[in-house]
């Protein structure tokens, strides 16, 4: 399957890192001793070849008549005889039928080897990347403008998915189960991982990358030695888990730190280790409790937190910037498509009251 | 006893073709159940280009006579480090090919060798590999895959002395992944590959012990045309035009679709000054720098029968020829390439 895959009215949007970081795994080819850890290094989110059976995924999806975008960004190396399947699928699904083709940030070496002479069109180009289009028709977006219509189909994506995930709580008088406040919805993130788990694949993609623009992992795989992603509930597991495959590093986790507010076990120093460093993996951070608790204890064993990341960030205070902090997507008060309430007692009476989300 | 092997002090493929294999054919001529034990005792080195060949071999032998096969090596020889560090004891353990004497092996102070001059193998079997139907998409997966493991096994150290210009390090590593596919797909056995590199070049052997280009193209229901065409020059040239049916098939795909496969190999080969290799059965046809890396005679050609009738009119029963005939053959493929560090 392509995970990557979205489209708008115009085009489909094809993200080639994305399928490349989603798709590695080891295979039976990669069993000698001497090369497993230098073939991680390789795999994941550090991945910069697209091999054979991405490019099956690719020509077996059941294309609309549209254009296309493919984004090469991170691409380093094809095989040559892929290059020539690649081209010749391209020229037969895409351009015979009056189809535009854009490819960015190709690296010119495979451009090059792609031999599209004067049919290629660019766009952008740089010392050695560039960007173009292969099609006919005068009018044509530039590349900042296809770029943002790549990032605005994936938001676009993302919220409708996170609306329909949302319920809903029947009973908004009930203390929420961690933290002493009222909640008027629930954000289901198990539900959205269920109802579409390729798409969910794509969103951890993007907060791994998200993770890494804030330096929360690093750009090198082997620079993570000493990350351990840290879970304490069943959704924050299921992210971590593939984060850990993006990144090829260890998971540690801690149950009953959530609703229940209990914690069972007495001996943490055997999960957690002294100067190692801890991301915090959840689903939802809403105020902030369960992962402040996972922070102390943490730290509490010697540990250091080197960060935290969700899927939903709840930004309940205008301006609060958390600092390594990475997610997906924000709830705030500009930002409140799911309409998103928290309340306590003292808001009945208070002067606010029915205005808090103007 | 008269099934036991000697092999002399330093071990090459021309002594092997030679003298090993037409001795193991004589033991077997004589006596079917009985397998050959190989006396290694007196050698000390073994050719880069003859390491794989002298596993494929004992694959080759363990699958004729069912069973392992004895390999005795001398217990202070250098031979022994070789054998310890290349991998080549725990590869023969591993896929049960040779039997060797464990208390020789244990109780010798080993040398570690670079990493780089370590045997590696391909399975018969690959999970992965097996769901795909479609043959070319099959060769790509594999070509894939293998020249990701090349360039993890080989690339760095390959990199390290900064004695190899950076396209034959390229050239070198598509090669290993070009011929493994190749051996993959077509061999149905293991084979065995081993890469010597030193300041002066680069060697690198490949060899199977499995069914051949000829049965695997007859099961792709493929045409071996240089063997139509040729039928006259009779069965002493047959695995010659074998070879060449193949190459010309790869020739044919490059021009039609401009696939890249063994005829690109060999032709980059040749560009980057070095020699390719390639026996089949009994027969061993060698491509050249100095015959081959200037040669326009296939330009524009459909097919390689120009190359075919070059490489006859050159064939001689001296060292020299690009055509050699070996008295006996094992089953399998075997291709050799030496790639020299250009003068600076």
């Amino acid at each position: 399957m392509l995970y990557s895959i979205l489209k708008d009215e115009n085009r489909y949007y094809l993200n080639m890192h994305a399928e490349c970081a989603l798709h590695t795994y080891l295979n039976g080819f990669i069993e000698d001793e001497r090369i497993k850890n230098t073939s991680r290094q390789k795999q994941g989110i550090y991945c910069r070849k697209i091999n054979a059976d991405i490019f099956e995924h690719i020509y077996s999806y059941p294309y609309e008549n549209k254009s296309i975008c493919i984004d090469f960004k991170k691409i380093e190396e094809i095989t040559e005889n892929n290059l020539v399947a690649f081209v010749t699928f391209i020229k037969k699904q895409f351009c015979a039928k009056g189809k535009n083709v854009y490819l960015l940030n190709v690296q010119k070496n495979i451009l090059e080897k792609m031999n599209w002479g004067d049919k290629f069109q660019i766009l952008e180009e740089t010392d050695c990347i560039v960007s173009g289009r292969i099609g006919r028709g005068k009018a044509t977006p530039q590349y900042d403008q296809l770029i943002c219509e790549a990032e605005e189909a994936f938001r676009e994506e993302f919220g409708r998915v996170v609306s329909e995930c949302t319920d809903e709580l029947n009973n908004t008088n009930e203390q929420h189960t961690s933290v002493p406040v009222y909640l008027s919805k629930y954000i289901d993130i198990k539900k959205m991982a269920e109802s579409n788990a390729g798409f969910f694949r794509l969103c951890i993609y993007y907060l791994a990358l998200q993770m890494m623009d804030k330096n929360i992992i690093k750009q090198e795989c082997n620079q993570n030695k000493d990350i351990s992603l840290f879970f304490h509930t069943m959704n924050g597991g299921y992210i971590a888990a593939q984060l850990a495959q993006l990144f090829n590093v260890d998971m540690v986790y801690l149950d009953h730190l959530g609703p229940l507010g209990s914690v069972h076990r007495k001996h943490f120093e055997k999960s957690i280790a002294d100067d190692k460093n801890y991301i915090i993996v959840s689903d939802v951070i809403c105020l902030g409790g369960e992962v402040g608790r996972a922070r102390t204890i943490i730290e509490y064993c010697g540990g250091r937190v080197g960060g935290e990341t969700c899927v939903v960030d709840i930004k309940t205070v205008q301006n609060r910037e958390v600092d390594n902090r990475a997610s997906l997507y924000t709830v705030s008060k500009t930002n409140n498509k799911i309409d998103y309430k928290i309340k306590t007692d003292l808001c009945a009476g208070c002067e606010m009251e029915g205005k808090c989300n103007e | 006893m008269d099934n036991i092997i000697i092999f002399d002090e330093k071990i090459s493929t021309y002594y092997f073709y030679n003298n090993i294999l037409r001795k193991s054919f004589e033991i077997y001529s004589l006596d079917r159940e009985t397998p050959p034990i190989l006396d290694m005792r007196k050698t000390q080195y073994i050719t880069p280009s003859a390491v794989p060949v002298i596993l494929s071999f004992g694959d080759y032998l363990r699958k004729l006579y069912k069973q392992p096969i004895e390999l005795l090596i001398g217990s202070e020889s250098s031979l022994l480090n070789f054998i310890i560090c290349s991998q080549f004891k725990s590869i023969s353990e591993k896929l049960q090919i040779f039997k060797i004497d464990k208390e020789i092996i244990e109780s010798w102070n080993y040398k570690e060798l670079r990493d780089l001059h370590k045997i590696s193998y391909t399975n018969i079997h690959y999970t992965d590999v097996d769901r795909i139907k479609n043959p070319v998409k099959k060769r790509d997966y594999i070509y894939d895959c293998l020249v990701d493991k090349s360039k993890a096994v080989y690339g760095k150290i390959l990199q390290d002395t900064h004695q190899l210009p950076i396209n034959i390090i390229d050239a070198t590593i598509s090669s290993i992944a070009e011929i493994e596919t190749n051996s993959i797909i077509y061999s149905n056995s293991y084979s065995f590959t081993y890469v010597a590199s030193d300041k002066y070049g680069t060697n690198i052997s490949i060899a199977d012990s499995g069914v051949g280009f000829e049965r695997s193209f007859i099961k792709e229901k493929r045409k071996l045309n240089m063997v139509e065409k040729y039928q006259k020059l009779g069965p002493k040239f047959h695995n010659y035009l074998v070879i060449m049916s193949v190459l010309n098939y790869s020739y044919e795909k490059h021009l039609k679709d401009k696939r890249a496969d063994l005829w690109t190999l060999m032709t980059n080969v040749v560009k980057c000054n070095g020699i390719f290799k390639i026996q089949y059965g009994n027969t061993q046809v060698i491509f050249s720098q100095n015959s081959c890396k200037n040669c326009k005679r296939n330009e524009g050609k459909k097919d390689i029968s120009s190359c075919v009738s070059c490489l006859l009119e050159r064939q001689s029963e001296d060292s020299y020829s690009p055509i050699k005939l070996f008295g006996v053959g094992f089953q399998g493929v075997r291709i050799e390439i030496a790639v020299d560090k250009e003068e600076d």
